[in-house]
């Protein structure tokens, strides 16, 4: 295909809007009547840079129409298949029959509809919800996967896990319960469970530079992944016999089926990412020694893998464990003795999870003590639901004072009364008062209370850490103090959560391929989620939210056997068909920002390189009117030639798609 | 589209009057571009002039003042009654023997204006209501030369040679004003291998182009430009044979004494601008094959007429008069006279003087055009009855405080405002025609004849351009033009035996073997050929008494004070309450909009964050703000000797940390887009020139940009 692109002179283009004017008089964007200034459309916009302090200034501005990519984002998001390649000029077109506005009511909101759907703008991997949950209403499973995992190599295992805050800044919720969204990502999400319909991303040209990454856990994975789609090569080192961090040993089989997680590390494996297990950072190879073996860039995702001690007496009392302990043992299948009576201390997910999971082993009776009144703890709510309905008795307000000996082991734990958790400031702060105690017997007790993460690589490594205790990186970078390595996922972050670490695994992977093609780093951009703050949708589908089926609390002892269930092809496109479809889809996934939703059309509408005049041998009307000659047409590659006997160099971070930014 | 076509025509979305052509489809005007057999190129204004033809706030019909001035309510009348007012007031001052206290106040664009030739054969005066931008220019280059160059004429970039230094001194030329082509004029002759170097107190987008920035203190130019020529004759490396064979005998040996005190080092601490780099910008231009220099606020303070004196005798001893990349001297094709051609009432023989009981004040100051505060100062003297306004915003473009609104509300002794009749000829409602007595509905440059015959043109290659009607007026629209030409017929029919404009066009045109037909024919426009090099070669000498080029002004050797050669000082206005407010106050332009009109100002493309420039926050720099404990987007009041405004505050880098930016123009109260998007208007920060005389140049120079400012939180 051809692909035809613009040359943007920086040394020429000075901002002055010319082009923007002329562009919209030319497709007739305006009526020229409204009087609200800063809504009328537009095609394209002047980007500017100011760098540097009085007096040593640089400035730079340019303009950003669409970059008609190679691979667009627009094409893939688009649930009608409205947007099109032109094949004789690579130029990307909307066909105005096939879009339907992602639904949109003409007229309605059309600057709220430009914005981001609530659900895309919340998620902290900017997943293209909508459109996903649009190609699944319209029964299109394999485009929905690929826009999937476009952003997220995971969906089967966040399909299953993800504390999904989209769903909690649906719109369909102010109307009366949100859309299902994860459940409908995991329908989506198990295709990639079966070779066949799994979907492997194609791979770029192979790159020379080579990337380490440590720490097998999401945020390592994800940032192998997006780097290997760029085709480095990617050598992952894990400490433990298995790959999958928290996913594999820290979240219980009973709802992260192993299965599920090994499907999507395969697909990882296989796009080429070589994952080495057992080797250890810090014992097995050194900062040091990864930098001897060639390696041009590193990633530390080494996560939270200690839990916090409670400083109590009786603490290394044999009967006392931490959470993480018994969860891997657990997951790797090692012996755990813990005999019938259970106390887990902690009012966190890793507590909830280590309480269903000795439940599972066969403790008889487990209770969960934490500080914190039932409202104010860590744990997720649904995860609270569960640990309810498996008869976890969950005592509240209490903190653990000392635990008990008797013949050299644990036999119980003496708590005080917790007054309060919290300073003024929201501070963690606990108060107790000393004369309220109260005993329990336990045959063990398991520790679950802060995650702590190991330093001494660090340390010695001479990377620097937080006041916290964590690795210290660049927020916009992800950049350590060493250069050329870069830190992130809970190691960096705390703890959070699968979805966040992905994002941040992503974004590191985005830093990394700048970092070895030379770019500057703090110039990335940071796009604006700009929310949409409406429901438009007067007439929509009024249908309730479908019921996600699980194991009757009976049906779950003494099992590992998966507690939710994956809905029916049928439920999922019902249930997909009650989204409001807040924004429009192309919108969300264009990476630039281009599109924008046409109020009185009601569909989105964008650059078309002036398609009807291009096509006659004419100039497209921003280079014809462009008051310092800046832009010039042609062929992309022939386009590069032209710069380099110009001598005008290819600004790479600007130069994304098919138009070269040079200067 | 076959109802399309393109039709040449000019442009007025400001003063440049570019050449454009126009699309029309079914009788709707649809698109703009620079006008390809001309120059080539039109802006962001021009392209946005859509929107000003279809905005909804245009004015369709005449209408009459019911309430008392500035309140704002009309009712509509019939153009025949609106023409019988103004024919009425009219023939009455003039048969009392006072028809100089009639005045118009327009842009004189086109010296063919029909609205001028109304005034001359009425007997009233020209007032542009503007303040004098480029007058202090004009008149030194009509000092040194003869010849009539003004802000309008830059030097031609196009004809810069590789190596030639192109100095833009206070000029945002990016932002236009001059042809929309000087941009692509100047990137081109940068990338032919000529050098741009930018004198600016702020990083303009020029400057972010520059091979140099050099951020000078305000109102430094003047000694800036003093120290060049210090090291310039120090080092013998001025132009000899143009100093030999050009120079007025004498002047010369007088500069050289000026100059003999003026170092770099002498001249460094008022510029701020290193020693050195004083220097290095001296030998640099001093071995250029060519310098230009342009300038434009720098020629807007009262020191205005020091620094285009400076300017001016910088370009002579390095040579750069009319040559290639230097100073162009234009070459005047005339017209043909409309016989019989009126004399114009001269002010002196009348013995009389607009500012009255405060003449001897005002008289040793001689402007060659009446500036805005005449009008306030005339009326309250009782010499202004009548005035009409086309084209023009005097109730927003005056400085100070209200001074004009306030005078045309004033009442004599029997209850009746001094000013008798008040006309204003608007596109939409304006803060002048609220005052108004008759708000007259005008066309737009979409609408109407006009043959434009510009001077200014000259380097640009064309001397006649014709603008045409490219789409039919709304309403009861009538062009200001017109009017004139009718109530010239209706009050002094003798000078207006022609049947209408057209006739009246073609026999101006007829001398240069053209008609308005023909101009047509022609593209809309006549060139009168190649502007040529070095004229004073073959004419024998320059427009001068001498024939030479002057550089000593013995005229203005005496009082109020010694002004033959350039004071290197700051301006009086800078250096007046310096201890009192800290901030220079950079009243700085975009290419988004021109003058305070409402054209743009009102126009929703001009004013939209991704096509305009929105509202205009105070620009400080970050070091300057955080001492004051600013952050970005504080609301603070702008504090100046005479007034102030409320307004957000921008931070950035861009500006000295002794300066503070205000976009020149905002603040209008009237017009849906123009008080939906807001502003505050630098107007109101600058004193009444006429409060503030002993801060003007004596001639042509105005303190009308800028003034000290304090920021109160
Ligand atoms: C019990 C539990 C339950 C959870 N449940 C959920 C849930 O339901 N949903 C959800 O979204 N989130 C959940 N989370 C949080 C989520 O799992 C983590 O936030 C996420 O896994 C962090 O990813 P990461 O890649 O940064 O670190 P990890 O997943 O911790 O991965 C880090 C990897 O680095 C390896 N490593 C560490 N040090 C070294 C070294 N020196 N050399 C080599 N390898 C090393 C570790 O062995 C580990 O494999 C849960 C966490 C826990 C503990
Ligand atoms: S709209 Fe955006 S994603 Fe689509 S081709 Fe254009 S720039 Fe690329
Ligand atoms: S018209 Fe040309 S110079 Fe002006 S903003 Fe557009 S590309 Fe830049």
């Amino acid at each position: 295909m051809k692909q035809i692109g613009m040359m943007i002179d920086l040394n020429r283009c000075i901002g002055c809007r010319t082009c923007v004017v002329a562009c919209r008089n030319y497709h007739e964007l305006f009526d020229h009547q409204t009087a609200d200034p800063d809504n009328i459309p537009y095609y394209l916009r002047v980007e500017s840079r100011v760098q540097g302090a009085f007096p040593d200034l640089t400035m730079d501005t340019w303009i950003r129409p669409c970059q008609h990519c190679p691979e667009p984002g627009c094409l893939d998001a688009c649930p009608e298949g409205a947007i099109a390649k032109d094949l004789e000029t690579g130029v990307v077109q909307i066909d105005e029959e096939k879009c339907a506005g992602c639904q949109a009511e003409t007229g309605s909101y059309p600057e709220e509809k430009a914005k981001s759907a609530p659900c895309t703008a919340t998620c902290p991997a900017h997943l293209n919800v909508q459109g996903y949950v649009n190609m699944a209403a319209l029964g299109q499973f394999d485009e929905a996967l690929k826009l999937i995992k476009k952003e997220n190599p995971f969906p089967a295992v966040c399909g299953r896990v993800c504390h999904h805050p989209c769903e909690e800044a649906c719109s369909r919720g102010e109307k009366d319960t949100p859309v299902a969204i994860n459940a409908i990502k995991r329908f989506i999400a198990d295709l990639d469970l079966d070779p066949e319909t799994r979907h492997v991303p194609a791979i770029k040209a192979a790159k020379d530079q080579r990337v380490a990454v440590v720490g097998a856990g999401p945020a390592g994975l994800t940032c192998a992944y997006f780097l290997a789609r760029e085709g480095y090569p990617v050598t992952v080192f894990e400490q433990l016999p298995v790959a999958g961090g928290m996913m594999a040993v820290g979240i219980p089989a009973y709802r992260l089926p192993n299965d599920i997680l090994e499907a999507e590390i395969r697909v990882i494996t296989d796009m080429g990412v070589d994952i080495r297990t057992d080797v250890a950072l810090g014992d097995d190879v050194t900062i040091d020694t990864l930098r001897e073996d060639g390696y041009d860039a590193l990633f530390i995702a080494s996560g939270l893998q200690l839990t916090g001690r409670l400083d109590v007496v009786g603490e290394n009392l044999p009967g006392v464990h931490s959470s993480l302990d018994i969860l891997k043992d657990a997951a790797l299948g090692n012996p755990v003795e813990l005999g019938e009576k259970v106390i887990v201390i902690g009012g966190g997910n890793a507590a909830v999870d280590a309480a269903l999971t000795v439940k599972r082993l066969g403790a008889k009776n487990v209770s969960l003590v934490c500080l914190e009144q039932r409202g104010e703890m860590p744990a997720w709510e649904h995860e609270i639901n569960d640990a309810l309905e498996e008869n976890i008795e969950i005592i509240n307000g209490l903190g653990p004072m000392r635990f008990v000996e008797e013949d050299g082991r644990l036999a119980g734990v003496e708590f005080q009364r917790c007054t309060a958790v919290f300073d003024e400031d929201g501070g963690f702060a606990p108060a107790y008062d000393d004369c309220e105690l109260t005993s329990m017997e336990a045959d063990s007790a398991i520790v679950s209370i802060s995650l702590v993460g190991e330093r001494e690589f660090a340390e010695d490594g001479g990377i620097a850490l937080t006041s916290a205790g964590r690795l210290w990186a660049d927020p916009l970078t992800l950049q350590t103090r060493l250069d050329w390595v870069f830190a992130g996922g809970d190691s960096v972050h705390g703890s959070t959560s699968v979805i966040e670490a992905i994002a941040s695994g992503k974004q590191a992977a985005a830093s990394i391929d700048r970092y070895v093609r030379g770019l500057d780093l703090k110039a990335a951009e940071e796009r604006d989620w700009t929310m949409a703050g409406k429901v438009f949708r007067e007439q929509y589908d009024t249908s309730e939210r479908v019921a996600i089926p699980r194991l009757a609390p009976e049906e779950r002892e003494g099992n590992f056997n998966e507690l939710e269930q994956t809905l029916t092809q049928d439920m999922v496109m019902a249930e997909a068909k009650r989204c409001l479809n807040c924004g429009c889809a192309c919108m969300q996934s264009c990476p630039f920002g281009v599109l924008q939703f046409d109020g009185k059309a009601g569909i989105s509408h964008k650059c078309n390189f002036c398609y009807d005049l291009i096509t006659t041998g004419q100039k497209p009307v921003c280079a014809e009117v462009c008051l310092t000659d800046a832009l010039t047409v042609g062929e992309s590659e022939l386009l590069k030639q032209e710069a380099e006997s110009r001598g005008l160099a290819i600004i790479e971070e600007l130069s994304r798609a098919s138009h070269l930014y040079v200067k | 589209m076959e109802n399309s076509k393109w039709i040449p025509t000019v442009c007025y979305q400001c003063k440049a009057e570019c050449a454009i052509i126009a699309r029309v489809e079914d009788g709707v005007l649809k698109e703009i571009r620079g006008n390809p057999h001309a120059r080539g190129k039109a802006c962001v204004k021009s392209m946005s002039g859509i929107s000003l033809e279809y905005s909804p706030d245009r004015l369709m019909h005449p209408l009459k003042r019911v309430g008392g001035r500035g309140e704002g309510r009309f009712e509509p009348i019939s153009w025949e009654e609106a023409m019988e007012i103004m024919t009425d007031k009219l023939q009455a001052l003039r048969d009392s023997g006072e028809a100089h206290k009639m005045t118009a106040s327009f842009f004189p664009h086109s010296i063919t204006d029909p609205k001028w030739r109304f005034l001359n054969a009425y007997g009233g005066f020209l007032n542009t209501a503007l303040p004098h931008c480029d007058s202090a220019k004009i008149v030194s280059w009509i000092k040194t030369t003869g010849g009539v160059p003004n802000h309008h004429i830059p030097p031609a970039w196009f004809t810069v040679p590789k190596g030639g230094i192109m100095i833009l001194s206070g000029r945002h030329a990016f932002g236009g004003l001059e042809d929309a082509a000087i941009p692509r004029d100047i990137l081109d002759a940068k990338e032919r291998g000529a050098k741009l170097i930018v004198i600016d107190p702020m990083f303009t987008p020029d400057a972010a182009k520059a091979d140099w920035w050099l951020p000078i203190r305000p109102g430094g130019d003047t000694a800036l430009f003093a120290g060049m020529i210090h090291y310039i004759i120090a080092n013998e490396l001025y132009d000899k044979d143009f100093v030999a064979n050009w120079i007025r005998e004498g002047d010369f040996d007088k500069l050289t004494q000026w100059a003999a005190d003026k170092t770099p080092e002498q001249m460094s601490p008022i510029c701020d601008i290193p020693a050195s780099d004083i220097r290095k910008l001296a030998d640099e231009c001093a071995k250029a094959p060519s310098v230009g220099v342009d300038s434009f606020k720098g020629i807007m303070l009262g020191n205005a007429m020091d620094f285009s004196h400076a300017w001016c005798i910088f370009l002579a001893i390095t040579g750069n008069i009319d040559n290639p990349g230097g100073q162009p001297l234009p070459d005047l094709v005339p017209l043909s006279p409309v016989e019989p051609v009126p004399t114009p009432p001269d002010l002196h023989e009348l013995g009389w003087h607009r500012t009255g009981p405060d003449r001897d004040k005002f008289e040793k100051f001689s402007f060659i055009m009446e500036p805005t505060w005449y009008e306030a100062q005339a009326i309250r003297n009782g010499d202004l009855k009548i005035l009409m306004v086309a084209e023009a915003n005097p109730a927003l473009t005056e400085m100070g405080d209200f001074g004009w609104q306030q005078a045309v509300q004033e009442k004599d002794a029997d209850g009746n405002y001094k000013l008798d009749l008040l006309v204003s000829f608007e596109l939409f409602m304006s803060e002048t025609a609220k005052y108004a007595d008759l708000v007259l509905p005008d066309r737009s440059f979409f609408e109407r004849w006009e043959l434009l015959y510009m001077p200014w043109w000259y380097n640009y290659g064309h001397g006649v351009a014709l603008r045409q009607p490219v789409v039919d007026a709304p309403g009861e629209c009538r062009h200001a033009n017109d009017v004139f030409i009718e109530l010239g017929k209706r009050i002094v029919p003798e000078y207006f035996q022609f049947k209408d404009l057209i006739e009246y066009y073609d026999i101006e045109l007829s001398g240069l073997d053209l008609s308005v037909e023909k101009l047509q024919e022609a593209g809309g426009h006549w060139a009168p050929g190649t502007m040529g090099f070095r004229k004073y070669e073959q004419r024998g000498g320059f427009d001068t008494p001498s024939q030479k080029v002057h550089l000593y002004w013995e005229d203005l050797e005496e009082a109020p004070w010694d002004q033959a050669l350039p004071r290197v000082a700051p301006p009086a206005e800078y250096v007046a309450h310096a201890e009192a407010f800290p901030f220079y106050l950079v009243s700085y332009r975009t290419i988004y909009h021109a003058g305070s009109g409402q054209w743009t100002f009102n126009n929703p493309q001009l004013r939209d964050k991704v096509s305009g420039f929105h509202s205009n926050p105070l620009l400080m720099n970050p070091a300057a703000a955080g001492e004051l404990g600013i952050s970005e987007g504080d609301n603070v009041t702008v504090q100046s000797p005479s007034g102030d405004v409320e307004v957000a505050v921008a931070l950035t880098e861009r500006i000295r940390p002794d300066c503070v930016g205000l976009a020149h123009g905002f603040g209008s109260t009237v017009g849906a887009v123009a008080t939906a998007a807001g502003g505050v208007s630098d107007n109101r920060l600058i004193a009444d020139a006429g409060t503030t005389l002993d801060y003007q140049d004596l001639i042509g120079g105005e303190a009308h940009v800028s003034t000290r400012v304090r920021i109160v939180t």
